[in-house]
């Protein structure tokens, strides 16, 4: 028995098919989770004057502590297995998305917050200085730089949602490595096709962040 | 939604939580020790150690863990086949992989990389002026990083070592999925005999979160020390 490195080859189309789920899967999370944690980290930072706004950022916190504190593949064991129980029944791939959003929200959350807090107090009192109203002054002055700050930070959580999308194998989404258990259980070709896997895998890793590097030099050639 | 299965099941759930700590405590140690060994490897004077350095954290570093341990777990079997077919001492030791084995050595393999990078850029972090003293003292490289190097690498390292320290705390539920009975795994079983998967699994997600919750207060606690 030696290698036979034609299995993975035939297979092209799978693995094809797979990287391309994966990839969706990223994005739709990515741009899900990094919504939803900009609007918890605002959450984390706001004044707590009254009931509603402290109630705000209770829940943000407990929020974001649960999730960073508990294991992804038991959040989405939680929604995948755990909600059936209350009548709340979801596709695998349903369930798996709203997993991976709700645990790198949490994440993103915490970016968003250290990048909001690293702004200089003077550019709050200059954007008021030159009369934007505070919707005005986070969306066009704060705002932009603290994602210039946090930008490479934001780059890494993308390749580790790309990882994320790995555990979602377990609820038979059909992604890379869901393909690449099929492809085992068919042709017993188990090094040749995991070999193949890691590269593919090494080489969407290597094409995002080369894409990111750029992405960032374009968006905020300043760096202050 | 039904508590009582917990208790019911206590036992189960006590040992499952004592073999996630155990797992987690070891890959901690095996994946420090290895991390920073490949460490002094990237930044050492051998180019050629370094450059396997290279590769090795890169190729941990650039897939998912879950891969790596379906890549172990199913494949070394499968290497045992084809490097020695015919030799029974090498397929038995091939074929008798256990859960734990395959994943206390992926997980040191997985956690050196990322520790390794970390070591690294604590390496990198100290001044160039302390590695030319401890050369102007006479200081051989043993001696440097131990005396000099380190004890101020402590400090700048500690926050991002024990920020992927609860990571890797996490991760160990991964072992569940190849069979090893940790905490999911436990709760799995109980899962099957009594179909309340909910109550289940928030118990084993309030387990974590009482191991991992105090040490990511302790990080914030450092990162708040630092004036960074």
């Amino acid at each position: 028995m030696f290698f036979d490195w034609l299995t993975p080859l035939m297979h092209w189309k799978e693995f094809v098919n797979g990287a391309f789920v994966t990839l969706g899967i990223t994005l739709i999370t990515f741009i899900s989770a990094f919504g939803l944690g900009i609007l918890l980290g605002v959450l984390r930072l706001i004044p707590r004057r009254n009931i509603v706004q402290n109630a705000a950022y209770i829940f943000a916190t407990t929020y974001v502590e649960m999730i960073r504190n508990t294991p992804a593949l038991v959040q989405i064991y939680l929604i995948y297995f755990g909600l059936p129980e209350f009548g709340i029944l979801l596709k695998p791939l349903a369930a798996g998305i709203l997993a991976l959003v709700i645990n790198n929200s949490a994440y993103i959350a915490e970016m968003v917050r250290a990048g909001l807090r690293s702004i200089p107090k003077g550019q709050h009192e200059a954007a008021q200085a030159i009369g934007l109203n505070p919707v005005n002054a986070f969306r066009l002055v704060i705002f932009p730089q603290a994602i210039r700050n946090i930008f490479p930070a934001l780059g890494n959580q993308l390749i580790m949602i790309v990882f994320g999308t790995a555990l979602l194998s377990i609820i038979d989404v059909r992604e890379l490595t869901d393909v690449a258990l099929i492809l085992n259980s068919e042709t017993f070709r188990t090094i040749e096709i995991f070999v193949t896997i890691t590269v593919i895998y090494y080489l969407l890793t290597i094409s995002l962040s080369t894409f990111l590097v750029f992405l960032d030099k374009k968006l905020f050639p300043v760096k202050v | 939604m039904d508590m009582s299965v917990i208790y019911q099941f206590r036992l189960l759930i006590v040992r499952g939580f004592l073999i996630t700590i155990e797992l987690s405590v070891l890959s901690i140690i095996t994946g420090t020790i290895l991390g920073f060994l490949v460490s002094l490897a990237k930044t050492g004077r051998f180019k050629w150690l370094s450059w396997v350095a290279a590769v090795y954290i890169e190729i941990f570093r650039g897939s998912p863990l879950l891969m790596q341990l379906f890549m172990f777990y199913f494949g070394l079997p499968y290497l045992g086949q084809v490097l020695a077919p015919s030799n029974p001492v090498i397929a038995s030791f091939f074929l008798r992989l256990s859960p734990f084995s395959v994943t206390i050595s992926v997980l040191t393999l997985y956690s050196g990389a990322y520790i390794a990078e970390i070591f690294r850029s604590g390496f990198q972090s100290i001044p160039r002026g302390q590695y030319e003293a401890a050369s102007a003292l006479g200081l051989h490289y043993i001696r440097m990083i131990q005396k000099i190097i380190l004890p101020q690498m402590v400090k700048i390292v500690y926050p991002p070592l024990v920020g992927f320290y609860i990571g890797l705390i996490k991760d160990t539920s991964l072992a569940s999925i190849i069979g090893y009975q940790e905490l999911v795994k436990q709760g799995q079983s109980i899962i099957n005999t009594t179909s309340k998967p909910f109550e289940v699994y928030l118990t084993i997600a309030a387990l974590y979160f009482i191991i991992c919750y105090p040490l990511s207060r302790l990080v914030a606690k450092a990162e708040r020390r630092q004036p960074a």
